[in-house]
């Protein structure tokens, strides 16, 4: 049965609409099921009882035949697809506006979970906001985080929340009757003004003597939990791709490895249901260089984060058995903090992205392979220098240094995602077919050399494949089609620097062929 | 195989076997499928227990009491195998005072009971530090800077220690004169203090002593009075009460002193205590502590150094009583040694540990120590030095070792521990 269906599958290897460029996931579905995720279990079952990685991991399932991430509930091509102006970059999510400070703000609850003290709000035009606030220790560092990485996430194509920075005064709110606070023990007790000013008194002010917080918008729809990185929400029919095998989730490695997300986890994702489900990641505060201390406090990002798991067993154990001796090079890696304090410990001459790891194992991450890697890296590398530098202003650092300095170590690690990428695979790319000439662009930094191709007629009922010439090597990155007649065509492409080949599969149409399918040898 | 990503989609989903026309028709009809058979979520009943551990519907053990009373499970004195009880604790009880008190019942018959009141230190709502620390010598520095406000408190103690190990005074006692005795000992007195700086603490101290000494109860042991006099045990036969008072600084630049990786922490105490009752027994004290902990080239490789001197100096024809006279040996001493083996007027000490942090909550280490006593027979000496070396591993939080397991080796025994707390 099995067989036969991979053979009538196989009997069609592109479909008329072909590449897709959305892929409709928004189907109505009935409410599902609110998940609670326990941030130990998490760890515990990603670190001791990780689904066991597959003999062969498969290529991503929900890539088009481009190998591009179609539009989702999951995902908004952005900045990967176009040119995004500064003014975009930097308006990020945010369309509905800050809380309204000209009427008292209304707390109706504590903040729970994360590792950030705040509050739920409510604004006088019954917007609901979570706002947080940095520690007295650290000012700016976890808000200027967390809307820069915001900013960063929603122009790579992720859902986020809206955030905006906000300046506050003990003044600016009042305690709902319904508002509890959260005590050790599970005890709950309302929250009074003592608590409020207790908890302000312990946040980062600006010199004017205002509190910096961030406040992000509740999202629309219902908040049903957050999702998983591994396999599919058992009550929602739209989502069939297993979640370790979706390439924005592969790839969101890249990403979070390029803005040190170690907090990269489960409990910092969050499904909504507006009649289909929207899957979103929220919390960046401890992105960039804001991190937390043991206690879970807000704090310039540990030195371990980004280099090495909460348990990482294999190194503990070489650690135990040589004495401590074994080295672990990232222990003597020298940050320029406090220099730059608001933005805490990150830097860029010791970080490698492929080493890079997030606080635990990720199922989707361990997944990740070559192209998974090389579509996230394209991705990276359309940010500009300028984009970088505009996104990073949005953190409205108080000091100029600091922020230049975040900005300067961001072009740096972008510039080490993209060449260790982009070397992976064969990085040639941006096809194009004028006319019978069919175009392209190496985007790796190694020259080729020479270009190595031969065309190919493709059967696409039976994926056979014809050779219609011998291999042939030039220096252009030009190639005239071949003077056939076939409705498809393949052209395995290498360079001299690069022996992996790269597929280009061309489908005739009414006004000449076009590119359906590229396939990226790993 | 070539786009090997869409066999996958199709076995991974049961697709109906008709031909496609198109990619959203495929992926709609996997989604209908799956809409036929939709599962409800169910997290399973470990995920649903952490949860509620997470959310804290479940108090933690530690947070765990019934109107300010915590059931705990401690070591109340050296020798007295674990014991059990509960510490009572309400911050804030009248206005700014706060009650303390402790109930321990051991294994071995130990007891202990206090009452302290007044204003304790603590750390927001925290429990304060268990009254009997700061007993030992391996607790001169007992006293940790970071109040927030001046101390000023009432302790008062009595604790019943029904076998306590006594082999003789001085470097030459002997492990087959093993003896045991009962101490009965009550105590109410005043603390106050000031915190000089962040790092830097002053403690004053003083109130009232009341000792009783009696016939050991250990039966494979013979009882002190048995083997010793008052000649070779002073104060045996009629232990003197005591006025005391006392005054310690402590500079403390540990990183964390529960767990430190780098800094260093100096304690100088002094303490007098006037005889109340026979007028022979009347002395003043004199303790230094000092430890230092160096990284060596990383913070996961730690060498912790310890060097402790303890002088009690008797009045003019007056004696230390023994049982008040200090001594090396167990758990945070000379480790390889029985707890109260050497005792002595004169202690020195010197501790060296290497710890490698394998994790950030788990520690390995390699010990060694050396030790001596002396007295008004025979003065501390270097040639008197005992030697001991282990090895150990430890479980921590951030702040303080929950868990020690260690082996530690002498010349005379082999001893293993289990304790719940640091060595030094």
């Amino acid at each position: 049965m099995k067989a036969a269906l991979v053979l009538l599958l196989l009997a069609q290897t592109f479909y008329v609409d072909d590449p897709i460029q959305e892929d409709r996931d928004r189907l109505p579905i009935d409410p599902p099921a609110e998940i609670e995720l326990s941030p130990t279990y998490d760890l515990l079952s990603n670190t001791f009882a990780a689904p066991e990685l597959e003999e062969s991991v498969p290529r991503a399932l929900n890539a088009n035949t481009l190998g591009e991430v179609p539009d989702s509930s999951w995902f908004t091509n952005r900045i990967g697809v176009r040119d995004m102006p500064l003014e975009e970059l930097t308006q990020g999510p945010r369309t509905g506006g800050p809380p309204d400070v000209s009427r008292p703000l209304v707390i109706i609850s504590a903040k729970q979970g994360g590792i950030t003290p705040g509050f739920t709000i409510r604004d006088v035009h019954e917007n609901v906001y979570f706002i947080k606030f940095d520690p007295a220790a650290h000012p700016s560092l976890s808000t200027g985080a967390d809307v820069i990485s915001k900013n960063f996430f929603h122009a790579i194509g992720f859902n986020v929340p809206e955030a905006y920075i906000l300046y506050v005064r003990p003044e600016y709110f009042e305690i709902d009757s319904g508002a509890v606070v959260n005590l050790p023990g599970g005890k709950k007790e309302p929250m009074d003004r003592a608590y409020l000013e207790l908890m302000l008194e312990n946040a980062a002010k600006i010199p004017d003597g205002n509190i910096r917080a961030v406040a992000s918008l509740l999202v629309p729809g219902n908040v049903i939990g957050p999702f998983r990185f591994y396999g599919t929400r058992s009550d929602d029919p739209n989502d069939i791709f297993p979640h370790q095998h979706r390439r924005e989730l592969r790839g969101y490695r890249v990403f979070c490895a390029w803005l040190n997300h170690d907090d990269s986890r489960s409990i910092n994702t969050l499904d909504a249901y507006d009649g289909h489900i929207t899957h979103y990641l929220i919390d960046f505060g401890s992105t960039l260089g804001s991190g937390s201390d043991v206690l879970r406090n807000i704090a310039p990002q540990d030195p371990r984060a980004g280099n090495e798991y909460f348990l990482d067993l294999p190194v503990a154990w070489k650690t135990a058995y040589t004495f401590g001796i074994n080295g672990r090079p990232w222990r003597s890696v020298e940050y320029p903090y406090p220099d730059y304090a608001e933005v805490g410990r990150i830097e860029s001459k010791f970080f490698e992205p492929q080493e890079w790891k997030p606080e635990y194992p990720n199922p989707a991450f361990d997944r990740m392979l070559a192209d998974d890697a090389f579509w996230a890296a394209k991705i990276v590398a359309r940010f500009s220098d300028d984009a970088i530098r505009a996104i990073v202003k949005t953190g409205d650092y108080l000091s100029s240094d600091a922020e230049r300095y975040l900005a300067d170590t961001l072009i740096a690690r972008r510039d080490k995602v993209v060449t260790y990428y982009f070397n992976q695979v064969n990085p040639l790319d941006a096809f194009e077919v004028e006319g019978t000439t069919l175009s392209f662009r190496n985007l790796g930094n190694t020259p080729p050399g020479a270009y190595l191709y031969q065309w190919f007629a493709f059967d696409n009922d039976t994926s056979e494949l014809e050779s219609l010439d011998s291999l042939v090597e030039q220096a252009e990155a030009r190639i005239e089609l071949p003077r056939v007649d076939a409705p498809y065509l393949m052209i395995r492409l290498r360079t001299r620097t690069q022996p992996k080949a790269v597929d280009v599969y061309l489908r005739r149409t009414t006004k000449g062929y076009e590119i359906v399918g590229i396939d990226r040898e790993i | 195989m070539k786009y090997l990503w869409l066999f996958l989609v199709a076995v991974s989903v049961d697709v109906p076997l008709q031909a496609q026309q198109s990619r959203h028709e495929l992926l709609r009809k996997q989604r209908d499928d799956k809409r036929a058979h939709l599962v409800p979520y169910a997290p399973n009943s470990v995920e649903q227990q952490m949860v509620r551990f997470d959310k804290a519907e479940t108090p933690t053990i530690a947070d765990r009491n019934f109107f300010g009373l915590y059931p705990r499970v401690a070591w109340p004195a050296r020798g007295s195998g674990a014991a059990l009880g509960f510490r009572y604790w309400q911050p804030d009880f009248w206005g700014r005072v706060d009650v303390a008190s402790a109930a321990f019942y051991s294994w071995r018959q130990y007891q202990h009971y206090d009452i302290q009141l007044g204003l304790i230190p603590h750390k927001e709502r925290q429990i304060p530090q268990r009254s009997w620390r700061g007993d030992d010598v391996y607790e001169l520095a007992s006293t940790q800077p970071g109040f927030s406000r001046i101390p000023f408190y009432m302790t008062l103690r009595y604790r019943y220690l029904p076998e306590e190990d006594f082999y003789g005074l001085g470097p030459d006692s002997e492990l087959d004169n093993r003896t045991t005795y009962l101490q009965e000992q009550g105590r109410l007195y005043l603390t106050t203090g000031y915190q000089i700086t962040p790092h830097f603490v002053w403690i004053i101290n003083g109130g009232f002593q009341k000792n009783e000494i009696r016939s050991g109860k250990a039966s494979s042991l013979p009882s002190t009075e048995d083997v010793f006099d008052d000649t070779s045990a002073s104060g045996l036969s009629k232990p003197p009460d005591y006025a005391r008072w006392g005054t310690q600084v402590l500079l403390d630049h540990r990183d964390e002193p529960g767990n430190p990786h780098k800094g260093f922490m100096i304690a100088l105490a002094y303490s007098r205590f006037d005889d109340r009752s026979e007028d022979a027994f009347s002395f003043n004290r004199y303790g230094l502590d000092a430890r230092a902990f160096v990284p060596l080239g990383s913070p996961q490789r730690v060498l912790a150094l310890r060097a402790g001197l303890l002088v009690d100096n008797a009045d003019r024809n007056h004696t230390v009583p023994f049982f008040m006279q200090r001594s090396l040996g167990g758990s945070h001493t000379l480790r390889g040694f029985d707890s109260f083996r050497w005792r002595g007027e004169e202690i020195m000490l010197y501790q060296a540990e290497y710890r490698w942090e394998p994790l950030p909550f788990w520690d390995l280490d390699a010990f060694v120590e050396a030790g001596a006593v002396g007295g008004p027979v025979e003065d501390l000496s270097f040639s008197n030095l005992e030697l001991d070396w282990g090895l150990g591993t430890r479980f921590k939080t951030y702040r303080d070792v929950v868990l020690r397991f260690e082996i530690a080796f002498s010349r005379e025994t082999t001893r293993y521990y289990i304790r719940g707390s640091t060595s030094f």
